[in-house]
């Protein structure tokens, strides 16, 4: 007997199984946001939680983490931990993965932490232009490798070029 | 060869000594008021130059940290390369200002005493 021939049908079979667990998994969700914002409540004692859309904590774990979270997941890992301490914004950047430490980030490196930096940064402060900030990091970049190397150290490229090496 | 810079090297000197003294909370209040200063009178050739041109200020007034930054800003309103931003610096040092008090930092620059 050739199984992939009812391959079609059986397809078509848990297609009509998923649709009609549809309505059921929705429900399933809002329940799990409702019981996140009641355990980020609990957890940080935070007033705020209500004000701020539970998708944004979500957008916020994503830009702060090189690997993305849901907020399902951050609301295991809420529950793993005992007392979260700090404010929401800490405890999401304690669970973002942190760069390996080396001596110093290599300039291949840099890109990366600028990103993360630059996504903190323009969340923190609604005045700044992300052109801006990524010139500032860069700024810093260029001092941070000014230490190891002060002959690389050229403020004109930053003005002019923009390369930090 | 040394290639040609704005600034000379013993201000340079300067300057890389105080960053790699500075905490890195320092360091992220000089982050910070850079790119704010960039984002208000404008990140162009002249917005970056005018930053090294407070970096300047900053080494030869002896800083002890970078994070004084928004406090030598001013210090530049009068160069030749703010004359086209006036208002947009003015802004600048407001929220500069608004920027140092939200975060506690000193209005006094912290300076190297001189012997």
């Amino acid at each position: 007997m050739n199984a992939f021939k009812f391959f079609p049908q059986i397809v078509g079979m848990v297609d009509g199984m998923v649709k009609a667990a549809e309505p059921e998994l929705k429900k399933k969700e809002t329940m799990l946001d409702r019981q996140f914002a009641q355990i980020v409540k609990l957890a940080f004692g935070a007033p705020k939680v209500d004000e701020v859309s539970l998708r944004e904590y979500e957008i916020l774990a994503k830009k702060r983490a090189e690997k993305p979270f849901t907020f399902h997941e951050i609301l295991h890992k809420i529950l793993e931990a005992e007392k979260p301490k700090g404010t929401i914004e800490e405890y999401l950047m304690a669970l973002a993965p942190q760069p390996q430490k080396k001596e110093g980030p290599g300039p291949k490196e840099i890109p990366k932490l600028v990103e993360r930096m630059i996504a903190e940064k323009v969340m923190e402060m609604p005045e700044l232009t992300k052109s801006a900030t990524i010139l500032a990091v860069k700024l810093a970049a260029l001092l941070d490798l000014a230490v190891k190397n002060p002959e690389k150290l050229n403020f004109k490229k930053w003005v002019e070029t923009e390369a930090i090496v | 060869m040394i290639e040609f810079d704005y600034v000379g090297e013993e201000v340079k000197q300067k300057i890389v000594n105080v960053w790699s003294a500075m905490s890195e909370s320092d360091k992220t209040h000089f982050i910070n008021q850079v790119a704010l200063s960039l984002s208000v009178w404008g990140d162009d050739i002249r917005g970056k130059r005018l930053i090294i041109e407070v970096l300047e200020a900053m080494a030869k007034n002896s800083t002890k940290t970078l994070a004084d930054f928004g406090l030598y800003a001013k210090r530049v309103e009068n160069s030749r390369l703010a004359r086209d931003r006036l208002k947009k610096m003015k802004r600048a040092f407001l929220i500069l200002e608004g920027y140092r008090i939200k975060h506690g930092l000193p209005s006094i620059p912290h300076k190297e005493l001189g012997v």
